[in-house]
């Protein structure tokens, strides 16, 4: 019977049931669209900053001097390394690395897949495009200015050590800002004259073999102040025996960057997990970027708490007085159901019921129309789609069920100060 | 007589009219505070986003190539070109010397610690450089870097302290408080006095005062490069022009591109000003910031048009409450022979000025609040918007007119005999 009375009641006065489902319904909604906007807007944001490139770096730790130098680098521990990655949907790029000579004097030449280069590397300002055969390269800016390369030269490298060569076409030279521009990026490195021919050779230190060295002195590529490309040579600081300044790797370096979601938390866990399973590899957050990514993430979340504060506050005020009016209109109806016996209790729950049957409604309405505001703004800031969340339909059905319990609650402790006689009256 | 009646009528049942204002006062409030906070966003943003580090990068003309793989710097022996220390206090004067924030010059110089072969990195700390106007301006790799250091930095006098990076303090077992005798080409003894990890080639050197490393290495008055941070604005397609070809702009687009803090006309201002170097952008870390900066003033916008809009239906609807309980004065009216024209203009009349009377104190506290939550968010001062004190009044009276008219026009429709006997 109470839930008749409920339907009858709503219907009847059917222009102020809309006008306080209608107020329901905008702070659902409201509720709804933050939820899904703080929930999405940090991931969205998060990918975006990962387009950005890498935020850790991972080492062979046997090169990074630690305690682990001395074993073995295996593919086995990149394996290990993308079997983290994939389970926090981190983006891996394994670079092999190798001194190459031009013109007699060492650049680093760097092996990338092509994708995920361009994945990782987006920000680069490529002018050409990259390159995506084996013999093609890009070149940074500054080592393309130094050679005097453009787009188009062939450059060719001398592999020290083995006494081959390789030519590569330059299909493309970007600008970075940064010391990727002394490298040369390529698909694929010839490895056939990796190996000094002497055989093994100590962790940590890859002598060039002595006709690259010249009594302590090494050659050096270098620009003057007007621009042309000179050779010169530098004195070798201090004893000319010190194998760690006048020695040149020879040997190819592995080394990985990492795009970790999740900031530097999600990166020492990636580290965690390596390290029990005994990979022997390092990994180093980049500080700078992952501060910097937490700082913008904290403020999005405090500017979109604080926007769905002030909404909230608003809307209670606005579901209030229109309870409030529903409650002035009824006033005979509820003096009516007084003097027919109803007890206070009853009256009470009566409206709690119809305050609850129209919060239940507009939470729903406010879920369909808060999903539809969130898809468009998230469209329109980050080109991206915002798919509807169960936990923000949970925090719009909350939030609405609270407000309406909570003004229903004030609305009945004014109909119940009522004198029925005086209400009946129409006084 | 009709301003007795709107008199009379704003005189009467004082505490409705009160509520009134002050719903309108409150929401007026929140909706100022939102725009205030939206117009501060982008600045404040723009400045936050300095944590990245530096977005340009000046170098010497005469550099070579680095070999560096990995964080291991395999390069030959020392880059003999550099800077001259001088010259910095230079970018400071420049067209854009207000959007010059930080300045972090550095000398990167090979050293010894017993047997080991160490890299040294003098750096700026807390360096003043005296500005026109004679403000001091303080900067240095503390406030371009933003490094995370356990311990504490390097003190500017007294006792030579350094910084180490994680890797080498792991390497050569030092911690806070020891002392670490450095050679190169001099002799030197720091205490160190932190630790930091940057993940970068930083976590492998022996971090000090720029001129302690100077005058260690018999290098005085030089530096590697230097690191910039500035204030800029993310590029657009007439930057990304310009940097495909400065000859393809016409005059007048390149009048507005060097009017413009892009990171490229900011670079080209920085490189002019120091003789021998080359100005690089950080292409990024100034594409993240560009990035950022767009995202969160969209983001920003929305909200406050979603806040604004939100504020303003539920400050009309609780006046529109307001206005139907008197529906039977309104019908009274009728009665009595005022037009429905009369009526609606008395109703208007006294919600524009509840209206205007909340927004002007809406004008106070909204500014207010404002900057209390710009300085909560972001910290610093806040700028005030003058504006927005205009604004305020007249954003009051249209609220009070979207909640007045619509239940006055729909009361005036209604039968006026059933009105007045309470139906």
């Amino acid at each position: 019977m109470l839930l008749r009375m409920v339907v009858k009641s709503l219907l009847r006065s059917h222009r102020t049931t809309l006008w306080v489902l209608a107020s329901l319904t905008l702070c659902s909604a409201m509720a709804v669209m933050f939820a899904t906007m703080s929930m999405e807007a940090e991931g969205k944001m998060t990918h975006e900053l990962r387009r950005m490139g890498a935020n850790a770096v991972v080492y062979d730790e046997a090169s990074a001097g630690s305690a682990h130098a001395g074993k073995d680098a295996t593919a086995a521990r990149w394996e290990q390394l993308q079997k983290s990655c994939g389970r926090c949907g981190a983006m891996l790029l394994l670079l092999t690395a190798r001194i190459g000579l031009v013109r007699k004097a060492p650049i680093a030449l760097v092996q990338a897949d092509a994708g995920g280069l361009a994945s990782m590397t987006s920000y680069w300002s490529v002018s050409g495009r990259r390159p995506s055969h084996a013999g093609e390269c890009l070149v940074g800016g500054k080592a393309a200015k130094l050679l005097s390369l453009q787009t188009g030269s062939t450059l060719d490298v001398e592999w020290p050590g083995s006494g081959s060569a390789a030519s590569l076409s330059v299909v493309g030279i970007f600008d970075s800002g940064d010391e990727d521009e002394d490298r040369v990026f390529v698909t694929s490195l010839d490895l056939s004259g990796a190996r000094h021919a002497s055989g093994k050779l100590p962790p940590g230190h890859r002598p060039l073999p002595e006709p690259l060295l010249h009594g302590g002195q090494v050659n050096c590529l270098s620009c003057h102040r007007d621009g042309v490309p000179k050779q010169s040579r530098h004195e070798g600081e201090g004893d000319s025996s010190s194998a760690s300044r006048s020695k040149i790797e020879a040997m190819p370096i592995e080394y990985a960057l990492l795009s970790v979601p999740g900031g530097e938390g999600a990166i020492l866990r990636i580290a965690g997990e390596l390290e029990a399973e005994g990979a022997g590899l390092a990994v180093k957050p980049l500080r700078q970027i992952t501060h910097g990514e937490s700082a913008v993430l904290y403020r999005i979340r405090l500017l979109t708490g604080l926007a769905l504060a002030a909404v909230m506050a608003l809307s209670v005020m606005g579901v209030a007085a229109a309870m409030l009016a529903r409650i002035r209109e009824r006033r005979k109806e509820l003096a009516l159901l007084h003097a027919l016996g109803g007890t206070r209790r009853s009256v009470a729950a009566f409206l709690m019921c119809e305050g609850a049957a129209l919060g239940l409604v507009a939470a729903l309405g406010g879920f369909i129309a808060g999903n539809v505001l969130s898809a468009f703004v998230m469209q329109l800031v980050f080109r991206a789609s915002a798919p509807p969340r169960l936990l923000a339909f949970l925090a719009g059905l909350v939030a609405t069920l609270v407000v309406v319990l909570l003004v229903s609650a004030v609305a009945s402790s004014r109909a119940l100060k009522l004198d029925p006689a005086m209400a009946l009256r129409g006084e | 007589m009709f301003l007795r009646l709107l008199a009379d009528s704003l005189a009467r049942r004082r505490s409705r009219k009160m509520l009134a204002v002050a719903v309108i006062w409150i929401g007026l409030t929140t909706i100022m505070a939102m725009l205030a906070l939206s117009i501060d966003v982008h600045d404040k943003m723009n400045l936050e986003l300095r944590s990245f580090g530096s977005n340009i990068k000046l170098v010497p003309v005469a550099e070579s190539i680095s070999v560096s793989i990995g964080g291991h710097d395999v390069s030959p022996s020392a880059d003999l070109s550099s800077l001259e220390e001088a010259d910095m206090a230079k970018l400071k004067t420049i067209f854009w010397r207000n959007n010059v924030l930080g300045i972090s010059p550095r000398l990167w110089v090979r050293g010894q610690v017993g047997n080991n072969g160490v890299s040294l990195l003098g750096v700026w700390i807390d360096h003043e450089i005296v500005v026109d106007g004679g403000e001091p301006f303080i900067t240095g790799a503390r406030q371009v870097h933003r490094w995370q250091v356990e311990g504490s930095w390097p003190a500017p006098a007294g006792e030579a302290q350094c910084m180490i990076g994680r890797d080498l303090a792991r390497k050569l077992d030092l911690a806070i408080g020891d002392s670490v005798a450095v050679k190169a080409g001099g002799s030197a003894e720091f205490m160190v006095a932190g630790i930091l990890a940057t993940g970068q080639r930083e976590d492998g050197a022996i971090i000090a005062q720029l001129r302690n490393i100077q005058d260690l290495a018999g290098l005085q008055g030089k530096v590697s490069h230097a690191e910039v941070s500035a204030l800029t604005t993310p590029e657009d397609k007439l930057a990304r022009k310009y940097q495909k070809d400065p000859k393809l702009l016409t005059a007048a687009e390149y009048e507005r591109w060097f009017c413009t803090p892009f990171p490229g006309s900011v670079a080209v201002q920085i490189q002019e000003a120091v003789p021998g170097s080359v100005a690089r952008v950080v292409r990024r870390i100034s594409e993240s910031q560009g990035a950022t900066l767009n995202r969160i003033e969209g983001l920003m916008c929305m909200l406050a048009i979603a806040t604004m809009v939100s504020c303003c239906l539920s400050v009309a609807g609780v006046l529109a409450s307001a206005v139907l309980e008197r529906r039977q004065e309104v019908a009274l009216m009728q009665a009595l022979g005022a037009h429905r024209g009369e009526v609606l203009l008395l109703f208007l009349c006294e919600s524009a000025v509840l209206g205007i009377v909340g927004g002007a104190l809406a004008a106070a506290t909204g500014t207010l609040l404002g900057r209390w939550l710009v300085s909560a968010i972001f910290g610093g001062e806040a700028s005030a918007h003058v504006a927005l004190l205009v604004l305020s009044p007249f954003l009051g009276l249209v609220v009070g007119w979207l909640g007045s008219v619509w239940p006055v026009w729909h009361t005036l429709k209604q039968d006026t005999a059933r009105l007045l006997h309470g139906s």
